[in-house]
């Protein structure tokens, strides 16, 4: 019987290669994390939009779970070597956005492409090609990126071209997350820390400028330092936010009881989700939430620190990524949720309704899983005996 | 770069994520501590909204189910100064719709320290709709419940007023202030992001109970009508009458003249008006006690109808009190004695009893008491104890002075007698009272007093009382009034109290007159023809 099926598996995850598969070559927690948060997240959406939302959330992430297993098949090695082409697609995607009429503007911003009745966002498919890209690009050019300028300039130029057609839709957060994946990656990879600070700096002082220049972001960042005096124009979202956790007080007002979701709270089920689980749930629970998250992210440095242990560069720069990328999106929504930082758009993985940054994370689960899978198989034993001292 | 390095940039990320998620941490727990319940109660102030029901105060009806007082909807107008125009006809056809002054509205309008003002109350609804035709900006219609008295003056001193917040002021509506009481329903709501309904909770409003009086509005017209042309005929400064049906012991009609416009308080220039005279105004009864006094000795048989009295030579003095009677009598039996009303053979009866015997016995009659179960305000008035009286003032008390009573209490008094000398009970509103009743007369006695009140109107000072084809007794009453310097000769009070028995009817009906200024002698010719009157017009109706 479980011979039967571990060869069912076996087909879905390798195809028909005769490979048999040991269930230790999987990381539990995350797992046992994921299938939690996406469950919670169906229980969330619901609870916020009724039925017709549901009903496509619940068919993004089977499309997801469909994505985990076909991104599963591929060898770490094999994203290595197609790293170029995805920047290319993201480029492309990107620039299919400025074209106009062709993608749909929803509250200002361009951001979706449609395809095949999807809606789908190129910036999350950039957030991944990059943290790809800049991986590989850190291993293949490794002398040329630690001694000259040239070397490290590169992925920084691929970076900012990303960036600036991002902030083009515009889309301050994902171009932020973007930059701080890239530079921690490269910070990691061993990048000369004069660059390194020199670009850091530049980085922080365009997003200074960006705020600046730009008249509503500066106004953003006022009502953001004084949420209740501008309750009625840019802070009407943080105080609603502000109000649906006093609501949910430490332990919450009970599932589906929520009031700011009624149509009081803007963007309930996508950015300010977080908001409506402390109403609902309360505060203590979110506490836990955040805890879970965090294990999440750690579980990912875990495992990106075992696969440089075994000196696997590529897969260990891919596993810090993914967890600094997860744990950035997650510190940037719920830190807006809670009035940590000013309001920017995010979604929170997992639980946010939105198909793009759903797949996107169902991508990154299954590419950390098989970092590890890849780990395990190179040497099982060795990692075994290593998990122990972890 | 070396793998030492490579460590320890790993553990910069290892340290600083954490961090980031522990800030996270501290942000929610503070703000839990800190801003959670401001936070909370902005979107509860938000959402919830409150909406009054309106209750509307009981009615109040006669016997016949004719409305007396009821709650009726009014608009008060208000302007809304924020969204008011000021254009100057808007102005000009407000004014002249509801009677303010065009330059006042225009002065009012413009205070710059105001957003809103109230500009009418107590508008009906077709001056209201014809406003609301013009489509004005700003005005604002508030719907309130005004007390309305479709019947106006006849039962104002009744019926009472009420106050601001329509809580009972002033008779029926004070004394019956917690049956007639409403009470306003609130509606709590909470709408959502679209004004929809999330949350409601309701609480009912309660209106008022229903007050079905005794009193029979034909009669009560009939009574003030009379009392009004009484009034003015003798240039008299009020009067009061009390009709009861001798059966059922209900009032049938109580009011007195002049009176007051309920519907329109502005009008009413003496407070005083206010008050019902009939059961509140205290008044030293003078003859109209003779026949109680008297029926305490005819009821020890000390003396009976046909005992003689000698009243020579008109006056008799009694503890060296001069008492008089308005001529002299001669030798007068005890009915001739209530018959023409002598003070002298009064006196001479009463110095018979002792204190005791008449105090009690007056006070048995209800005088001097206060009826709790009546719900009709009342005073209860000033009997003497038998302590505190002198014999001189005893005897007095036996033809109506040194005491203060009311119209009501004397009508009480009387029916009692005119019951079989069972006490009365009077009732204000219909109801059955199944209480035991107290003996106060023998029925012997109170047949040979009802014989004297016939005789009265027949032969003795009442005989202005007639009425055809019915039988009538009664006692007339003229009392002085007194003032700061002892009694005024030229200030009465009139009184009459009488009963009429016909078709199977009996009706008892009490009329006091006060200070009428023509020349007149008093009960005989002020009140007696009251009487008269109310009768024949009460009979001639049905």
């Amino acid at each position: 019987m479980l011979a039967r099926k571990q060869n069912f598996v076996n087909r879905i995850l390798f195809g028909s290669h005769d490979r048999n598969i040991n269930f230790d070559n999987f990381d539990f927690t995350i797992i046992t994390i994921s299938i939690f948060l996406a469950f919670f997240g169906i229980l969330m959406v619901s609870s916020i939009s009724f039925n017709e939302l549901t009903t496509r959330h619940i068919f993004n992430l089977m499309v997801g779970f469909v994505l985990f297993f076909f991104i599963f098949r591929f060898e770490m090695s094999t994203w290595r070597n197609i790293d170029l082409y995805l920047i290319f697609l993201s480029l492309f995607l990107l620039l299919i956005l400025l074209v106009p009429n062709l993608a749909p503007e929803i509250n200002g911003a361009k951001r979706w492409i449609r395809f095949l009745g999807f809606s789908f966002q190129p910036a999350e498919l950039a957030k991944l090609s990059l943290l790809i890209y800049v991986s590989s690009f850190c291993i293949r050019k490794k002398e040329e990126f630690k001694s000259n300028w040239t070397g490290f300039w590169k992925p920084i130029f691929i970076m900012v071209s990303l960036i600036s057609l991002i902030l083009l839709q515009p889309d301050l957060g994902s171009s932020a997350i973007i930059f701080l994946v890239t530079l921690t990656i490269m910070f990691i990879a061993g990048a000369p820390i004069v660059h390194f600070i020199a670009i850091s700096m530049v980085g922080f002082f365009t997003f200074i400028l960006m705020i600046y220049l730009v008249p509503w972001r500066f106004q953003r960042i006022l009502t953001f330092m004084n949420p209740w005096e501008n309750a009625q124009e840019g802070g009407y979202q943080l105080t609603r936010s502000f109000s649906a956790i006093g609501r949910g007080d430490w332990f919450g007002a009970g599932y589906g009881e929520s009031w700011l979701k009624l149509n009081l709270l803007p963007d309930a089920q996508t950015d300010f989700v977080f908001s409506i689980i402390l109403e609902e749930f309360g505060s203590f629970f979110g506490l836990i939430l955040i805890f879970i998250f965090l294990v999440l992210v750690i579980r990912c440095f875990m495992i990106g620190r075992l696969a440089r242990q075994m000196n696997q560069m590529f897969s260990s720069f891919i596993a810090y990524g993914i967890g600094t990328l997860i744990g950035l999106h997650v510190f940037i929504n719920i830190g807006v949720s809670i009035g940590l930082l000013p309001t920017k758009g995010l979604t929170l993985p997992f639980l946010s309704y939105g198909g793009s940054n759903l797949f996107l994370t169902f991508i990154l689960i299954s590419l950390i899983q098989r970092i590890y899978f890849e780990l395990n198989e190179s040497d099982r034993h060795k990692v075994i005996s290593r998990r122990k001292n972890f | 770069m070396s793998h030492q390095t490579e460590k320890t940039r790993e553990l910069v990320l290892w340290f600083f994520l954490p961090v980031l998620f522990s800030l996270l941490f501290v942000r929610l727990i503070y703000f839990q501590i800190t801003e959670a319940d401001f936070s909370f109660d902005k979107i509860d102030n938000r959402i919830s909204q409150s909406k009054v029901i309106k209750s509307s105060r009981g009615k109040i009806v006669d016997r016949n189910d004719r409305i007396l007082a009821e709650d009726i909807i009014f608009y008060d107008i208000g302007i809304d100064l924020n969204y008011f125009s000021y254009k100057p006809d808007e102005i000009k056809l407000i004014s002249n719709l509801l009677n303010i002054e065009e330059q006042n509205l225009r002065e009012r309008s413009s205070d710059q320290r105001l957003k809103f003002i109230q500009i009418s109350k107590k508008v009906n609804r077709e001056k209201v709709e014809a406003l609301k035709k013009e489509k004005i900006q700003g005005l604002v219609f508030d719907e309130k419940y005004y007390r309305n008295y479709p019947e106006g003056e006849a039962f104002s001193q009744l019926i009472g007023i009420t106050d601001v917040n329509n809580d009972g002021l002033q008779g029926i509506e004070l004394s019956f202030q917690k049956s007639l009481d409403s009470s306003d329903g609130r509606i709590d709501l909470k709408r959502d992001g679209n004004g929809k309904v999330i949350e409601e909770v309701i609480v009912p409003e309660k209106d008022g109970d229903l007050i079905k009086l005794s009193i029979d509005s034909d009669y009560q017209f009939i009574v003030f009508d009379e009392l009004k042309r009484a009034v003015i005929e003798n240039n008299a400064s009020n009067a009061s009458a009390i009709m009861i049906d001798l059966d059922t012991e209900e009032i049938l009609a109580i009011t007195n003249y002049p009176s007051f416009n309920p519907n329109d308080r502005k009008s009413l220039s003496d407070i005083s008006l206010v008050t019902n005279k009939a059961s509140i105004s205290l008044m030293e009864p003078g003859s109209v006690l003779k026949p109680l006094s008297i029926s305490l000795a005819l009821d020890d048989e000390l003396i009976n109808e046909d005992t003689l009295i000698d009243t020579n030579p008109g006056w008799v003095e009694f503890e060296d009190y001069r008492t008089e009677d308005f001529r002299n009598y001669g030798i007068l039996s005890v009915s001739e004695v209530i018959a023409k009303s002598s003070n002298v053979g009064t006196v001479k009866i009463c110095s018979q009893m002792n204190k005791s015997r008449v105090i009690s016995g007056i006070r048995s009659f209800g005088i001097g008491e206060y009826f709790s179960e009546m719900f009709l305000n009342h005073r209860e008035g000033f009997l003497p104890g038998e302590q505190n009286i002198s014999l001189r003032d005893l005897v007095s008390l036996c033809y109506g002075y040194g005491l203060q009573t009311t119209l009501l209490h004397i009508a009480k008094a009387y029916t009692g007698i005119l019951n079989d000398g069972i006490e009365a009970n009077l009732k204000i509103i219909s109801s059955e009272n199944n209480e035991i009743k107290r003996r106060i007369l023998k029925k012997e006695t109170t047949n040979k007093i009802k014989n004297i009140l016939i005789h009265t109107v027949n032969n003795g000072t009442g005989k202005l009382a007639k009425v055809k084809d019915g039988v009538v007794g009664g006692k007339t009453g003229t009392s002085f009034i007194s003032k700061q310097q002892g009694y005024d000769e030229d200030s009465i009070n009139a009184l009459f109290v009488g009963f009429i028995e016909k078709n199977s009817e009996r009706y008892l009906l009490a009329i006091m007159v006060q200070e009428p200024k023509n020349d007149v002698s008093g009960g005989s010719d002020v009140a007696a023809p009251i009487f008269s009157n109310v009768f024949k017009s009460i009979f001639a109706s049905s």
